[in-house]
């Protein structure tokens, strides 16, 4: 038995594995599983964070390593990239979100039908929230102030190996960007050693992803079956309406990006699906944009036959920076909120949500889950005087059921936006 | 030689008096009367003097006069108050201030009667005028009404609160956070004290600065206006605004309930001046059953009760604010 046969017989169990019928059959039993048998997925649903761990583990070396060497290879090659055109198409995207957030929300109104009575649960954390004990000269609210100029502070790192294991991402972008450009610069026998080394660790850690993947639909099953039935309905019911309208935006999106996808790559609209699957599978099941650049990179290199340093670069650089579900999610929620206060919104109110939302998702780079709403309080409701102390506790109760699909907008726009500028430049190249 | 000697010998023979007879301590000996002195004899009182002309009575005259009507009657606010008067379906008034009256009232052995009044401040009216012979409507202690009658100690110890509208919050809080004190005195808006309460006076007291509106009624008047953020704040107590939270569905996304740290508003219940031992009965009934609440404790207490009245509250709370839009 040679080694061969044994890799064929491996990848035949990959092929199985990665197919859609794999995926999708793991998020059947999940749900089924979750929904019939909760003890299971209580039980054995923590399992599935041995892979969320393991993916995550290979994200920061890749991370690290595409975009300096992509940078490194750029340079080198002196090859043409139209950053004006790819920044020109990733800020239309950053409008064309926001303009979809908040015209679903204003076309919905789902802030004019929020009952949150029709859950107990969300009703008495609503009580609890609008009930302080203060002193009369005390301040009333203590925010922190982590406004965009802080951010950008913060974002150049001090100590990498620290911005490394404190997970936060955009500082080792930055990182990546000055290594990269460095790098490329320096003497050619200096530098091979040291791209050498950075493609052998971006090979292993990819070697890793690839056979972490093998496993997607066996995870996808344990967390669906733990998250299912950990989800009690009963408080989604007070929110139904804010609920729907974001899935509806967010359903808008999808469609608009799978068809742009379609049509410039000249495939199918369930092939352009299809092509995506394991990227979108991964943002959804572990609530990150982040831990899916491998996965966008592979198929965005195998499926849809990019430029492969280009992929690389802008892959990585897009999805930690290119937050599109949290921005179509800010601008949606600040007009759900005026709706909800009866506060008028102006048109220059609107563009100044539109413009904010962005801003603001920059400053959630690496937060995550309801890490991003302070942000969104901090840089779009209190410039526009809107209350949201009340309404965060019903976000926050919500939350697990919209993060997944934030996480699946911002996967799936950056390969929109990937597949919209890579492709005149594999012409180019060839 | 004979010298040295001569001298140890007077100090040794000194010190040997002086052991031998300590001086005495100056003990005062006359102004402490010795313990086996004969006690000062003092007049027994007689416990049941039966020989007098003129028996004393067994009551005072002032329970003696509830004894002789045979009715005890009770002043209290003909507003609901959960939990301490409120109306169940069946129409009975029941709560925390019904069932003390009740109490005292068979204490005495008489039969109770419930005297309803227009406001807070008719209720102490009611007890100076001879009106009522108490008081017991979750009354709060103001320093004019304590010259006019006696209370007793407290049987709730509720806290002052404010409740206001979140938008207008957010307005004056835009640039900074800004203490609740710092609103009122820069930025001067509108705050309701219910007329003829209490809460007038603590305004006065507790808020100088504050621009003052007083409302007639809570529910038609100051919770609706606080709503549609027509009036900043309403300046009460926890009862009123626990009532708003809980019937109104969206009410704690739209209202604070801000309950001011340590500013207590303690509930008592009042008697005429002259009353002292009906004033005493009063006291010691709630010290025997034990009637010392916080407003959440109270609450609880009558939850079954007060749950009844919630539901109906929220068809109430509907109505008025419909109204109010009218």
């Amino acid at each position: 038995m040679s080694i061969l046969t044994k890799m064929s017989l491996l990848d035949q169990i990959k092929r199985v594995m990665q197919s859609p019928l794999g995926i999708l059959s793991g998020v059947v039993f999940g749900i089924f599983t979750g929904h019939y048998f909760p003890e299971f997925g209580r039980n054995f649903g923590n399992i599935a964070d041995i892979f969320i761990a393991l993916m995550k583990m290979c994200i920061m070396p890749i991370l690290l390593t595409s975009v300096s060497l992509s940078l490194v290879h750029f340079i080198i090659s002196k090859s043409e990239i139209s950053v004006k055109k790819v920044a020109i198409t990733f800020v239309a995207f950053v409008f064309a979100v926001g303009v979809l957030g908040v015209g679903v929300a204003v076309i919905t109104n789902p802030g004019n039908n929020i009952d949150t009575t029709e859950s107990t649960t969300l009703q008495n954390a609503a009580i609890a929230s609008a009930q302080e004990s203060k002193a009369l000269d005390e301040p009333l609210e203590t925010r922190t102030e982590e406004g965009l100029a802080q951010f950008l502070i913060n974002s150049v790192p001090s100590n990498v190996i620290g911005s490394i294991t404190e997970d936060k991402f955009f500082q080792v972008l930055i990182f990546s960007i000055i290594l990269g450009i460095a790098l490329a610069f320096i003497e050619p026998q200096y530098r091979t050693t040291m791209s050498n080394l950075l493609e052998s660790v971006r090979e292993t850690f990819e070697a890793i992803f690839s056979v972490i993947t093998f496993l997607l639909p066996l995870a996808i099953f344990l967390i669906l079956s733990k998250d299912v039935g950990e989800v009690g309905t009963e408080t989604f019911l007070g929110m139904i309406n804010f609920i729907l309208s974001v899935y509806l935006a967010f359903a808008i999106m999808f469609v608009i990006n799978t068809a742009m996808i379609a049509y410039t790559s000249r495939i199918s609209f369930l092939t352009a699906i299809n092509y995506l699957k394991e990227p979108l599978t991964i943002a959804v099941v572990t609530h990150s944009g982040i831990a899916s650049i491998p996965s966008t990179i592979n198929s965005m290199i195998q499926n849809f036959k990019l430029d492969e340093t280009k992929v690389n670069l802008l892959t990585s650089m897009g999805l930690v920076i290119g937050q599109f579900g949290i921005i179509m999610y800010f601008a949606f929620s600040t007009v759900f909120i005026a709706q909800f206060y009866g506060v008028e919104l102006s048109l220059g109110s609107y563009i100044f949500i539109i413009i904010m939302s962005g801003v603001a998702s920059l400053s959630a780079i690496g937060a995550h889950g309801i890490l991003i709403l302070p942000i969104m309080t901090v840089v779009i409701l209190d410039p526009l005087g809107l209350p949201s102390a009340a309404l965060m506790v019903l976000f926050i109760a919500v939350d697990s059921i919209i993060d997944p699909f934030r996480s699946l907008i911002l996967v799936q726009t950056n390969c929109t936006i990937l597949a919209l500028s890579a492709k005149k430049d594999k012409l180019v190249k060839s | 030689m004979f010298k040295y000697f001569l001298m140890y010998a007077i100090i040794l023979f000194d010190c040997a008096y002086s052991f031998a007879s300590p001086k005495p301590v100056n003990t005062p000996t006359s102004s402490i009367p010795s313990i086996n002195a004969k006690p000062v004899s003092t007049p027994i009182p007689v416990l049941n003097n039966t020989t007098n002309s003129n028996p004393r009575p067994i009551y005072p005259p002032d329970i003696q006069r509830i004894k002789d009507r045979g009715e005890f009657v009770v002043c209290q606010y003909n507003q609901e108050r959960a939990p301490f008067f409120m109306r169940n379906p069946k129409g009975e008034v029941v709560g925390l201030d019904v069932d003390i009256s009740k109490g005292l009232a068979k204490g005495l052995g008489v039969k109770l009667r419930i005297q309803l009044v227009n406001s807070f401040n008719a209720v102490v009216d009611g007890v100076i005028n001879g009106k009522c012979d108490a008081g017991i409507s979750k009354l709060s202690l103001t320093g004019p009404r304590s010259q006019k009658v006696l209370y007793t100690r407290p049987y709730v110890m509720a806290q002052k609160v404010l409740l206001i509208n979140r938008v207008a919050l957010q307005k004056y809080q835009r640039k900074a956070d800004k203490s609740l004190e710092e609103i009122i005195k820069k930025d001067r808006p509108l705050i309701y004290v219910e007329a003829n309460s209490s809460y007038v006076e603590f305004a006065k007291t507790l808020l100088p600065e504050a621009r003052l509106k007083t409302y007639t009624s809570w529910p038609h008047e100051a919770v609706p206006n606080v709503y549609n953020g027509k009036v900043f704040a309403a300046f009460t107590d926890e009862f009123d605004t626990w009532e708003v939270l809980q019937s109104i569905p969206d009410a704690p996304l739209k209202l604070l309930v801000v309950t001011l740290k340590k500013q207590y508003d303690p509930l008592y219940m009042i008697t005429a001046w002259d009353n002292y031992n009906l004033r005493e009965y009063m006291q010691s009934y709630t010290d025997l059953q034990s009637i010392n609440y916080t407003a959440q404790t109270a609450i609880d207490k009558y939850k079954s009760d007060v749950n009844l009245y919630i539901e109906q509250a929220k068809v109430r709370w509907q109505s008025a604010f419909a109204d109010n839009k009218k």
